[in-house]
């Protein structure tokens, strides 16, 4: 089974999720995390945005719940509203993993309620990273930042999405964080990315995602089909990994 | 297919494969032929160097690799390496790097290579960039060419054949209308959902050339993106392999 760990949702309604599942079906992905970042993208979205996005995550696994698994966004700027949206998305809900974005680093202490809950339920948490020659945002975080998380939390299924880019230096910096998984989305389908990051972590613990709908489920998916791997490792990295995390 | 988009050399960020591995990935994804030229030549001081090695590397593959010239057109004397590399080294085309090598297609020697391969019939290439900003090694941030530079010069230029390499999605509006009928883009780094059929929607698939960016990125990336794009058979052909035959009149 293939499993896309790391889809957008720009909205629920019916044809935008058509054309995705669509161009899931034409690349043969099976089934696709998805989260929402509200239907604009903003650095720091209000609570209301969370909530809205949250609904349209929600809406769309309901709609297509043997496709889709959902992701509930959160911020540490809202920590009341987060804490809300774990219990009613997660605790109760179809979501199964926690999202982080850009509205703080993923090592801010404010996360510390959050992250101890996704340890109590058992759910990852995905930080978005990046390490950008041309600067990251204000609180962008980098391959550091996720790493520090997930040291500080044991227990945490820490999740670093896109390899924070920089994919010649990020495996070597989490190599000595067990508990942290890399997912390959987004970025351009460099030759070798894929490659580089096993020289330094056990195929346990990569993840194939594309960042659809900014980036192509096909291209994407080229990173780990042409990485030379054997079978058994590319079916790991293309869904195995992230269904045993996910328990799905 | 036909990629109209390879190189051969080194890059001085990482390595990449070697003309064995360009062609070893060819065999396995279908590409019978590729246009090649010199990566050597973007960061040579004179780019000529490069021309001349490509010609000696692909000698034994060039049933199957088709060379193009790097032209530095404000580097004193390529008037004379354009046309040893057309008349001596049988190369198809050029290619044109504006911001590795710090000029304008707007300059008058910009205008007067336009109007030599215009007279020449030899297709230009614009590469746009080659890595993406945020990746780039810091101390050396390679801009982009100004997408609008590149549609001007199409427009001053009506009867040559211009090819943008590495437009990203959005990028081909930037290009303004109209566009002259000879005018293409390539595939290598448009990536989007629903990319493909996108672009044929709006600049029609005669436009459209399938390019690889190989060895910096896989080529089954765009092998694959061909493949699993929801077009008809005529589209997946012409965008394949039948606008790169036709804009080479082979």
């Amino acid at each position: 089974m293939i499993i896309d760990c790391h889809v957008h949702i720009l909205s629920a309604d019916d044809e935008h999720l058509s054309e995705i599942l669509r161009a899931a079906d034409r690349s043969g992905v099976d089934k696709m995390c998805i989260c929402s970042l509200g239907r604009q993208w903003v650095e720091f979205p209000s609570a209301i945005q969370l909530e809205e996005a949250a609904a349209d995550v929600r809406a769309a696994c309901e709609k297509h719940p043997d496709r889709f698994i959902g992701f509930t966004y959160v911020s540490a700027d809202h920590l009341d509203a987060s804490m809300r949206l774990i219990e009613s998305e997660i605790a109760s809900g179809p979501s199964r993993a926690v999202k982080l974005w850009i509205s703080q680093f993923a090592d801010d202490t404010r996360l510390t309620p959050i992250v101890e809950r996704a340890i109590a339920l058992d759910v990852p948490v995905m930080a978005h990273a990046w390490m950008k020659a041309t600067g990251n945002m204000t609180k962008e975080s980098t391959y550091r930042h996720v790493a520090n998380l997930a040291a500080r939390h044991p227990r945490l299924k820490g999740w670093m999405a896109h390899y924070a880019g920089r994919w010649e230096e990020t495996a070597r910096v989490v190599r000595s964080v067990p508990n942290l998984c890399l997912d390959t989305s987004g970025g351009e389908p460099e030759d070798g990315i894929v490659a580089c990051l096993l020289k330094h972590l056990p195929p346990d613990r990569l993840f194939f995602g594309s960042d659809v709908p900014g980036r192509s489920f096909a291209v994407q998916m080229s990173k780990v089909l042409s990485a030379g791997l054997s079978k058994e490792h590319q079916s790991m990295i293309l869904g195995e990994n992230v269904r045993r995390w996910l328990h799905v | 297919m036909f990629d109209i988009n390879a190189r051969i050399g080194h890059w001085p960020y990482r390595p990449v494969g070697t003309v064995d591995d360009l062609l070893r990935n060819m065999d396995s994804l279908g590409i019978s032929c590729a246009c090649v030229s010199s990566m050597d030549a973007i960061h040579f001081l004179n780019p000529q160097d490069g021309n001349d090695s490509l010609v000696a590397a692909i000698a034994p593959h060039r049933d199957r690799l088709v060379p193009l010239a790097v032209v530095r057109p404000e580097f004193a004397g390529w008037q004379d390496d354009l046309t040893r590399c057309i008349q001596s080294h049988g190369m198809r085309g050029v290619v044109l790097y504006p911001n590795y090598h710090q000029y304008n297609l707007e300059d008058p020697e910009s205008a007067e290579l336009g109007a030599r391969c215009s007279e020449a019939q030899i297709p230009v290439f614009v590469q746009v960039g080659l890595e993406d900003a945020r990746r780039q090694f810091g101390r050396t941030i390679v801009p982009e060419v100004s997408i609008e530079s590149i549609g001007a010069f199409g427009r001053e230029h009506p009867a040559l054949r211009l090819v943008a390499l590495g437009l990203k999605f959005g990028q081909p509006d930037l290009l303004r209308q109209p566009l002259p009928k000879t005018f293409y883009f390539d595939t290598s780094n448009y990536e989007r959902l629903g990319d493909l059929e996108f672009a044929i929607s709006h600049f029609g698939v005669d436009r459209i050339l399938f390019g690889t960016c190989a060895p910096l990125f896989h080529p089954r990336a765009n092998a694959d993106k061909l493949r699993c794009a929801d077009l008809t058979a005529d589209q997946r052909e012409a965008i394949g392999q039948g606008n790169a035959k036709a804009l080479f009149g082979l």
